[in-house]
């Protein structure tokens, strides 16, 4: 009986979409459509916004994997060890050392006419790198906003992150953690701890990562002497890793089993960005998902409309066939397998647009955000996913008006009463 | 005898008011007999089809098909019934019209469970034998009032149906149309075929083995031709 109910309604949906009007079809096909869209591109835009700065954060400083001091530790104990350690595994490409200090900048202070008055001054983070060493690495200098990259041997330069400088922000609070009108070949004072020691500003590195917007760099050589650092102690170690012969899981558990997970934080990328950007992902994931799920209730409503108006126009017609002894399954499946067909089609236009077009023109045309270069972030699974719930919804939509108009008793709906 | 109806009672309500329809109807069909059931409008004749042919249920009394009460049943074992056991004639053809002749005469055989195929083949044989074999593919739009109405025929009886009913089949077709359709009832009739069939029109009384004229929800006639 189900068999026959099937292949009936099978033919008798066939035979109504292919003898009916065929703008109805083209409307809510489009409606299928855009819903796809907008359930794969709002949290797609939304999530690409986060994973577009977290890329950055990757290609651009982190690396791979980070290798951080313990929070008990002022630096990475056994630092040269393990870097030649994580350079002997197969798959690490490249590494970069750093070390980072906490500080003070004052500038402005050559300019004061009044002895008294407050030094223009903020605190700060500053890393000593190998300039040759992290650019290879990292490819920093692309971030460049004026002047020049550092080079070995620039003892007394730094190059100043663009986010320290308060003409770089509009936000009222800057004040507190900016200081003003620092250019290129100006003067800087850094003091860390008792030693004070005045730099020229080189360049200012800028960009959408934070990690170099709000750093000072100075050389390794002058970070060493500064922090009275000796014998190699680096605060991080940046890793790269070739994805096709390894993974960053594969080389957090290489060095933690070689023991240095007790002389340092070994992370991969995701982890060294925290929770924060975990966190952000996931409620932008979830305001994705929720003006996604309003556009499926449009597109429940719009199919459901059009079905209900379909069978309540043919009500005398589904009367006529229950009269003849067309069971209520079959015609309800009828309607069901109309709903079907638009879902497929629909949303295989949708799938056809998101990752013949969209996907790749976002990837190639990021969208410029503030602090991100935001991408569209679609997976095949969460596609998948939207796929299955449009699909369902457009079932439920097409069934509940069908089971409506079915359930009449036979002769009114052929009387018309 | 293949239908009995005993003491048949239809009350419709409308609002607070109760519109009696039938009130106590005895009718009995012999098996290959062609019945007609005759009578002013409002009488009560569709009323007392729709209670024979299984589509409506009696407020009181019990139809008997084969000795087997089936007025009280539920609506799909019904159905179920009226798929393979009856044919249905409505007055406006009442065909599908996204389908076309043959897609109309084959919707039945393919709810039977019958092969597409064979479905096909055997609703082509029978629009055939109705005389529009030639507009199987036309769609109900392509077709004239006299050629939907034998589409409807063939599809009331491509089943084989024990029992043939028909709600004023000829009223919208002119004169020429409604003595094709009636002689091919008529045709049907004398291959074996029970029917029972409304008219009121008077040149198609003779049609029938035997008369009823309803009145007010009565039977006031039951005579043989």
């Amino acid at each position: 009986m189900i068999k026959n109910a099937l292949s009936t309604s099978w033919f008798l949906a066939n035979r109504q979409l292919r003898r009916t009007s065929k703008w109805s079809h083209v409307l809510i096909i489009s409606v299928m459509m855009l819903t796809f869209l907008n359930l794969v591109f709002v949290s797609g835009v939304l999530v690409g916004l986060i994973e577009g700065a977290t890329k950055l954060v990757r290609e651009y400083y982190s690396g791979d994997v980070l290798v951080k001091n313990l929070v008990t530790e002022e630096y990475i104990l056994d630092s040269d060890q393990l870097q030649q350690s994580a350079l002997s595994i197969p798959g690490v490409e490249a590494l970069t050392s750093r070390y980072i200090g906490d500080g003070i900048i004052q500038a402005g202070y050559r300019d004061r006419t009044n002895p008294y008055e407050p030094i223009d001054s903020t605190g700060m983070r500053f890393a000593g790198i190998d300039p040759e060493i992290e650019d290879e690495v990292m490819d920093i200098s692309r971030f460049m906003m004026e002047g020049e990259y550092l080079e070995d041997g620039d003892d007394r330069f730094v190059l100043m992150g663009s986010n320290l400088i308060r003409e770089n922000l509009s936000i009222p609070e800057a004040e507190r953690y900016t200081v003003s009108g620092v250019g290129v070949g100006d003067k800087i004072r850094i003091l860390v701890g008792d030693v004070s020691r005045e730099y020229t500003v080189k360049g200012i590195i800028g960009g959408k990562i934070e990690a170099l917007s709000l750093k000072v760099f100075m050389t390794k050589d002058e970070a060493e002497d500064i922090l009275n650092r000796r014998q190699k102690e680096v605060n991080e170690i940046a890793i790269n890793i070739d994805y096709s012969k390894t993974t960053p899981d594969e080389v957090v558990a290489t060095l933690s089993s070689m023991g240095f997970d007790e002389k340092a934080q070994i992370l991969d990328w995701e982890d060294s960005l925290g929770t924060f950007f975990e966190d952000i992902t996931s409620t932008f994931s979830l305001l994705g998902n929720m003006i996604g799920s309003i556009a499926l209730i449009v597109a429940a409503i719009t199919t459901f409309i059009v079905i209900f108006i379909n069978a309540i126009t043919r009500r005398r017609y589904i009367g006529i066939m229950k009269g003849i002894g067309i069971n209520k399954l079959t015609i309800e499946m009828a309607y069901v397998w109309q709903s079907m067909i638009y879902a497929v089609i629909g949303s295989s236009i949708g799938v056809a647009i998101t990752f013949g077009f969209l996907k790749p023109y976002f990837d190639r045309n990021p969208i410029d955000f503030p602090f991100s270069d935001g991408i569209l972030a679609v997976s095949v699974e969460g596609t998948v996913v939207r796929l299955l719930l449009l699909f369902i919804t457009t079932i439920i939509a097409g069934y509940v008006p069908a089971r409506m108009i079915t359930k009449e008793n036979t002769l009114n709906a052929i009387l018309g009463r | 005898m293949i239908i009995q109806a005993k003491n048949v009672v239809r009350t419709y309500h409308n609002g607070e008011i109760d519109v009696p329809v039938l009130k106590g109807v005895d009718i009995n069909v012999e098996k290959g007999e062609f019945l007609m059931l005759t009578g002013k409008s409002g009488a009560g004749k569709s009323t007392l089809l729709y209670q024979l042919a299984l589509l409506d249920t009696p407020n009181e009394g019990s139809i008997l098909i084969e000795g087997e009460e089936w007025g009280k049943k539920s609506q799909e074992e019904k159905l179920k019934f009226r798929l393979s056991e009856f044919g249905y004639v409505f007055q406006d053809y009442a065909l599908l019209p996204e389908l076309t002749a043959v897609e109309n005469v084959a919707l039945p055989l393919l709810m039977a469970g019958i092969d597409k195929t064979e479905a096909y083949k055997r609703s082509l044989e029978v629009l055939d034998k109705v005389g529009i074999g030639d507009k199987g593919n036309n769609l109900e739009s392509q077709l004239s009032g006299g050629e939907k109405q034998r589409v409807g025929v063939a599809r009331a009886i491509v089943n084989e149906p024990k029992i043939l009913f028909a709600d004023e089949p000829t009223a919208n077709l002119d004169s020429e149309n409604s003595k094709i359709v009636m002689d091919l009832f008529k045709e049907l009739n004398d291959s074996g075929q029970t029917i029972v069939l409304i008219s009121h029109e008077p040149e198609f009384y003779g049609y029938g083995d035997r008369r009823i004229i309803l009145e007010d929800g009565k039977i006031i006639s039951n005579k043989p031709k």
